[in-house]
């Protein structure tokens, strides 16, 4: 009955800690601006998926045209720069000098796994990128005897 | 009018919130003169569709301010409109319609029940017909979708009969997480009639296109025309600027969410 209390206890510990980890992490998360003063960009939302075989990685990307849209894959880093059709500016971000305008989306984020780039497809559709990234080292099903 | 005459007006305003235990009040500017008004909610949700689908119906029919939402609780912002200081929770008003909307994302649990229950009082308080809630419904092709669905929730039969009137399917099975969850408990506990409509839409990225879908549905349950062509030719231009209030909502919903997870029910045994 004591180891149980005990157990429970830690539990609630183990839990707690949790908690407040991912508290921190989004704390740090949300200081973090979505544009970049030097490289006038701004950070797109951007979503990831982990399939048995694929990595689909999405990002939402308004105002621009596929034409404008650069994407660069190495096994383990995704990088995508989309050019805007016009100039932005976004009336109330403080530390951000009057008059500065965003010209593009830029993105570079680290992939949860290796992936194949070679194999990586893409597509464009009412202004979401969906690109879909081959895992390199693919699960096999083991049969039992 | 006096400061002190101000001060004592205000107090009378808040002391019925006050009085609910709860540490969320209503700072009312001006009330509408119709009996029974609706009351139509639009917080910060999946794909932003309530907030998106009110900010555009206050816009359309020229609503002004008739309240906002206070608590020591809220995080430390004011938001300016025009020059002019406002509190990112606000009330609006026109003819029989109260609308509820939020500039930003609401970083706790504790506060969402605190609102919840606050905007419940007031519908109380203001002897609503109805509470009408619009959120998304989290679809994972809504890539592929070119005019999302509206699903709906009612509570009491008064609400099942204004979802048929529109021809809304209702959500037979599934579950609501978050706000809209806590004012349709608040509204089945206290019996009052209450809609949620749910547009398929973007689960993490800002979605105008099922809150125009929303308002459409909206428009005939409430026999009013709501226009969503500007909503649609700015549709870009808006889901550029809520970037930043979508990334915090998505992060208080996958907080709420991963917290009730293990909690919900399964479905089979329903």
């Amino acid at each position: 009955m004591a180891a149980r209390r005990i157990s429970d206890i830690i539990d609630e510990i183990r839990r707690e800690v949790r908690r407040l980890l991912a508290d921190l992490e989004m704390d740090l998360e949300l200081r973090r601006p979505m544009w970049d003063y030097e490289t006038r960009s701004l950070e797109p939302l951007f979503t990831i998926k982990e399939t048995e075989d694929e990595i689909i990685v999405t990002f939402d990307l308004p105002m621009v045209d596929k034409n404008n849209i650069r994407i660069n894959a190495t096994e383990e880093m995704l990088e995508v720069n989309a050019r805007l059709r016009e100039e932005i500016r976004i009336e109330g971000l403080r530390c951000v000098e009057e008059g500065t305008s965003f010209t593009c989306f830029r993105k570079v984020l680290r992939l949860p796994t290796k992936v194949d780039p070679t194999k990586a497809r893409a597509r464009f559709r009412a202004g979401i990128l969906e690109i879909r990234l081959p895992k390199k080292v693919k699960k096999y099903r083991v049969e039992i005897e | 009018m006096p400061l002190r005459e101000q001060s004592d007006k205000l107090k009378r305003i808040c002391t019925p919130y006050r009085k609910c235990g709860d540490k969320m009040r209503v700072i009312e500017k001006k009330t509408l003169p119709a009996e029974t008004p609706y009351l139509i909610s639009g917080l910060p949700d999946v794909g932003l569709v309530g907030a998106i689908a009110t900010y555009h119906l206050i816009t359309e029919m020229k609503m002004e301010e008739v309240a906002y939402f206070d608590s020591d609780m809220l995080p430390p912002i004011i938001v300016l409109h025009g020059g002019e200081p406002k509190m990112p929770i606000r009330i609006y008003g026109r003819d029989s319609f109260y609308v509820v909307t939020s500039e930003i994302a609401l970083p706790s649990e504790p506060l969402v029940k605190m609102l919840a229950r606050a905007v419940v009082d007031y519908a109380v308080e203001k002897n609503v017909k109805m509470i009408i809630s619009v959120g998304g419904l989290a679809t994972p092709n809504r890539m592929e979708i070119k005019e999302p669905k509206v699903y709906g929730v009612a509570v009491r039969e008064e609400g099942k009969a204004l979802l048929k009137k529109a021809g809304v399917d209702l959500l037979n099975e599934g579950y609501v997480v978050g706000i809209y969850a806590w004012i349709l408990k608040e509204c089945t506990q206290r019996r009052i009639p209450s809609v949620l409509l749910l547009a398929q839409s973007h689960r993490g990225y800002p979605d105008p296109g099922a809150a125009a879908s929303a308002l459409r549905v909206l428009g005939k349950m409430l026999d009013i025309e709501i226009s969503v062509e500007q909503l649609l030719k700015e549709e870009e231009r808006v889901r550029l600027k809520l970037r930043e209030l979508m990334r915090r909502t998505n992060m208080m919903l996958e907080r709420v969410q991963k917290g009730h997870e293990l909690e919900i029910p399964p479905m089979m045994y329903v």
